[in-house]
């Protein structure tokens, strides 16, 4: 039965064989294969750009935030009132806004000159 | 093993063992691709291309004619089976017969290749593989990426069909 199958099968393969269309002209191996080769290339030469343009992005893109993140102001340098009422002396928070000065308002008060001799009825 | 003129990115696979099986690798592109021509050259080359940048590596885990035949198989049912099915209405639609080929206008043996056309996807697939390409039934099953299981069972469905069909036409 087995065997009888098996011829079976075997007459029908030979049948569709017979009626398998034809390849016909098949192309040449080693032109489809040095076309292979031009589009591997290719597609090597295309990925390298795509990697070096994303690259190039990627390092904007991290130059353009290190820029971003240096132009905040940094912390803790706006003036504090309560600093400012408990102490004489005044530091300005930034040189680059203001002009760095710095006062003492004891230290620096103007030396009056002390005089005894009367002139005309006020002291010189 | 590496042979001289092996593939860089296969070194598993040589240009002189493919230049030995590409008529049969062409033959199974063409039968891919609904029998044009440029589509098939087109689809081999693609398949060339997966080898040569090393997509598709081959380990020795089957013989060579089946894995190309499934990188062949992949493509297709990946992107060139759309292409062709476009092309063939496009060249309907401008009234060509060129050298397009579908089991329908089979000229000799056409009943017969007609029957093994009616026939669904898989079951057509494993005959054209199995009788036509001479593939056992496990390769064939390789090629159509299912388990051999499943492959006997879409072998003996095939058979089964394809037998039923040929002995109405009184083809067998």
């Amino acid at each position: 039965m087995n065997e009888a199958m098996h011829d079976n099968d075997q007459r029908m393969a030979q049948k569709c064989r017979r009626a398998m269309p034809p390849v016909g002209d098949v192309p040449d191996f080693d032109a489809v294969f040095a076309g292979a080769e031009r589009r591997c290339r290719r597609r090597r030469q295309r990925r390298m750009r795509y990697g070096v343009a994303a690259a190039a992005g990627a390092l904007v893109l991290t130059t353009f935030l290190l820029v971003d993140r240096d132009a905040q102001p940094p912390r803790g340098d706006y003036v504090e009132v309560a600093d400012l009422m408990n102490s004489t002396q005044w530091t300005a928070p930034s040189d680059v806004l203001l002009p760095r000065h710095e006062i003492d308002l004891y230290k620096e008060l103007p030396a009056i000159p002390a005089s005894t001799k009367p002139a005309q009825g006020a002291l010189l | 093993m590496r042979d001289g003129d092996a593939l860089d990115n296969n070194p598993e696979i040589s240009r002189s063992a493919l230049e030995a099986i590409h008529s049969q690798v062409f033959g199974w592109a063409l039968s891919r691709c609904n029998y044009d021509h440029h589509a098939a050259e087109d689809l081999v080359q693609q398949a060339y291309v997966e080898l040569l940048s090393g997509n598709a590596r081959f380990r020795q885990e089957s013989s060579l004619k089946t894995f190309v035949f499934s990188v062949v198989q992949n493509l297709a049912r990946g992107r060139y089976r759309r292409i062709a099915t476009r092309l063939r209405l496009v060249r309907q639609q401008a009234h060509e017969s060129e050298h397009s080929f579908t089991p329908t206008d089979a000229p000799a043996g056409g009943d017969v290749w007609r029957a093994v056309g009616s026939l669904p996807a898989r079951q057509r697939d494993i005959i054209e593989l199995v009788f036509c390409r001479e593939l056992t039934v496990e390769e064939a099953s390789a090629v159509m990426g299912v388990s051999v299981g499943t492959g006997r069972v879409h072998y003996d469905r095939a058979k089964r069909a394809l037998r039923a069909k040929l002995s109405a036409d009184d083809l067998l």
